[in-house]
């Protein structure tokens, strides 16, 4: 097979790469970055670059994540060989059986993700860069991350941390109680079904009328 | 120049769900309030992990059953059959929110909000794929039992009656709802929305109106109904008297053309005995204007002279309508068979009438 023989290649084949990121900063990729990177490996298998001098351009990233990248697949160039390079990892029917935990992050990926933080926009940067990249063990570490501070949140301090411009949710069982646009609406109805609602003991559905 | 914060919903979709993908089920459930992209995302997962449970359940036991000795006997000493036990009773309380929940999940009206209770159902399921053995099912199923109950119950007296009212509102709403695509909401603002919002109001005075007219509707419906099955019922009993009457203007229409093939005939009869009283008539005619020049000849001639030569002229005459009366009597006896009686008496009389004036003629000579 022709992508086996280009990868025995690739692996057998200890070289280095340059890569350039959104402001012009260059670095060097070495076997680790590029066999954690989806991306960048069909990127070389279908370029066919000879000259390892020439940056490859990776304009949808900036060089801080692109750093921030090259750093994880450094510790975790171990690691390839535990990740199944499955095809389809979205499948849902696979998810549905897996447990939904996002508690089992390491120590040093805890550290690593600390950097980056939601209120400075970085942390869906680096999510963005993993994207991009296709480097799933750095995106399931952000996704992990971003769940995990989501629990125990109320809707503002969600909405607050995900940047979400909160769309009005009309006559909707789901309006907030301390909404901004339900208190100068004045819809005192509205209000107190959403009360309602939410010392309802189990969860209730969010109809949208609107 | 600054760039602007990424939010949540500049990430791709693909990554939005595999954020969404790390958090429980009643997270997702919770954090439906945040935005209606949120809601629909989260529904989204909840309703397809919700529909994937039931052929989740079946495949394992389909795997264990068919594990599973065949004989009944064998098959409750078998290690296995607690586990058996188990899932059929999970997948009968699945049935047991299938019925309560699918209608609205279908119609689009609401997600499976119990994110708790799916959360707990996947834990079962995980330990029955993983474990070996099974513990007892009714510790293991005790919580999965409990929630569902519940949810069905906070539906029923929740969650129905708002849904029964909100179907009376054929509006965008459904439109909206239903669209599961959360980037049609995209660049929506609250400028846009806002006078959604203001027509909350007229919306439930409309809905009251129509609640209200609901009832006698109803029952103008029902009264319809009756009064139609009481016109089907009369027009059976109609079409039952006009097949009567059908069969009955046959019969008649059949007498009529009886009574007119009769009447022709005896049209024909009678035609036939004018056109013979018309011809004895003549006979008559000419025997008088005989009779009477022959009176007058013999009172101004000699009465003994000519009486001979008049009497063989007389007889032979006499003769003549004799032979002719003879025939006419015969082709009237044959006539009178076809006629009436009165045509019959009619025709008696007037050949009596001819006969008596052949007798009186006679005796004259």
């Amino acid at each position: 097979m022709a992508t086996n023989v280009e990868e025995t290649y690739l692996y057998s084949s200890p070289t280095t790469f340059k890569v350039s990121s959104k402001d012009g900063e260059i670095f060097d990729i070495d076997d680790s970055f590029i066999n954690q990177s989806k991306t960048i490996k069909n990127m070389l298998n279908v370029l066919d670059i000879a000259d390892n001098h020439m940056p490859i351009p990776l304009q949808n990233i900036k060089g801080t994540m692109l750093n921030a990248a090259i750093v994880f697949c450094k510790y975790h160039k171990n690691d390839l060989l535990s990740i199944p390079d499955d095809e389809d990892e979205d499948d849902f029917e696979r998810d549905a059986y897996e447990p939904r935990r996002s508690d089992d992050i390491s120590e040093w990926d805890k550290e690593f993700i600390k950097q980056f933080t939601v209120e400075e926009g970085t942390l869906f940067d680096i999510i963005m860069a993993a994207n991009y990249l296709d480097i799933k063990a750095l995106l399931a570490v952000g996704c992990k991350t971003i769940a995990n501070m989501v629990r125990g949140k109320n809707s503002d301090q969600v909405r607050q941390m995900f940047n979400i411009s909160y769309d009005p949710p009309g006559e909707g069982l789901n309006t907030p109680r301390n909404s901004v646009t339900s208190k100068e609406s004045g819809d005192n109805q509205l209000l107190t079904t959403q009360e309602k609602e939410s010392r309802c003991k189990t969860p209730s559905p969010e109809l949208m009328y609107d | 120049m600054a760039e602007p914060d990424l939010s949540f919903f500049d990430l791709p979709l693909l990554v939005q769900e595999k954020i969404l993908k790390f958090m429980t089920y009643s997270e997702l459930s919770r954090i439906r309030i945040v935005s209606k992209r949120m809601h629909h995302l989260c529904s989204e997962i909840l309703n397809r992990s919700y529909c994937l449970l039931e052929p989740l359940i079946h495949e394992l036991q389909r795997t264990i059953k068919s594990k599973l000795p065949r004989r009944e006997s064998e098959r409750h000493k078998h290690p296995l059959s607690c586990k058996f036990d188990t899932i059929s009773s999970l997948d009968s309380r699945i049935q047991w929110l299938k019925l309560t929940f699918n209608s609205s999940i279908g119609n689009g009206l609401c997600c499976f909000y119990p994110g708790k209770l799916l959360d707990e159902i996947y834990i079962v399921i995980n330990h029955l794929q993983v474990l070996q053995t099974c513990p007892n099912p009714r510790s293991i199923l005790q919580e999965v039992r409990d929630m569902s109950s519940m949810a069905i119950e906070h539906f029923r007296e929740q969650i129905e009656p708002k849904l029964q009212q909100t179907r009376l509102i054929p509006s965008a709403s459904t439109l909206e709802g239903n669209s599961s695509f959360p980037l049609l909401s995209i660049s929506r603002s609250t400028s846009i929305l806002l006078p959604k919002h203001q027509l909350a109001p007229q919306l439930q005075k409309h809905h009251t109106i129509l609640k209200s007219s609901n009832a006698l509707l109803r029952e103008q419906i029902d009264a319809l109904r009756k009064s139609v099955q009481q016109q089907n019922m009369l027009i059976c009993s109609k079409n039952y008297q006009l097949g009567l009457y059908r069969r009955l203007l046959r019969y008649r229409t059949q007498s009529v053309l009886k009574q007119n093939y009769r009447v022709k005939r005896l049209e024909k009869n009678l035609l036939q005995t004018n056109h013979i009283l018309n011809e004895t008539r003549q006979k008559f005619d000419q025997f008088l204007i005989l009779y009477n020049s022959n009176t007058t000849s013999n009172r101004e001639d000699d009465d003994t002279t000519n009486t001979n030569s008049n009497d063989h002229e007389k007889q032979s005459i006499a003769l003549k309508h004799e032979n002719e009366n003879d025939s006419d009597d015969d082709d009237d006896d044959d006539d009178i068979t076809y006629l009436s009686k009165n045509e019959q008496e009619a025709k008696r009389n007037c050949f009596e009438i001819t006969t008596s004036n052949n007798r009186k003629r006679r005796k004259l000579q």
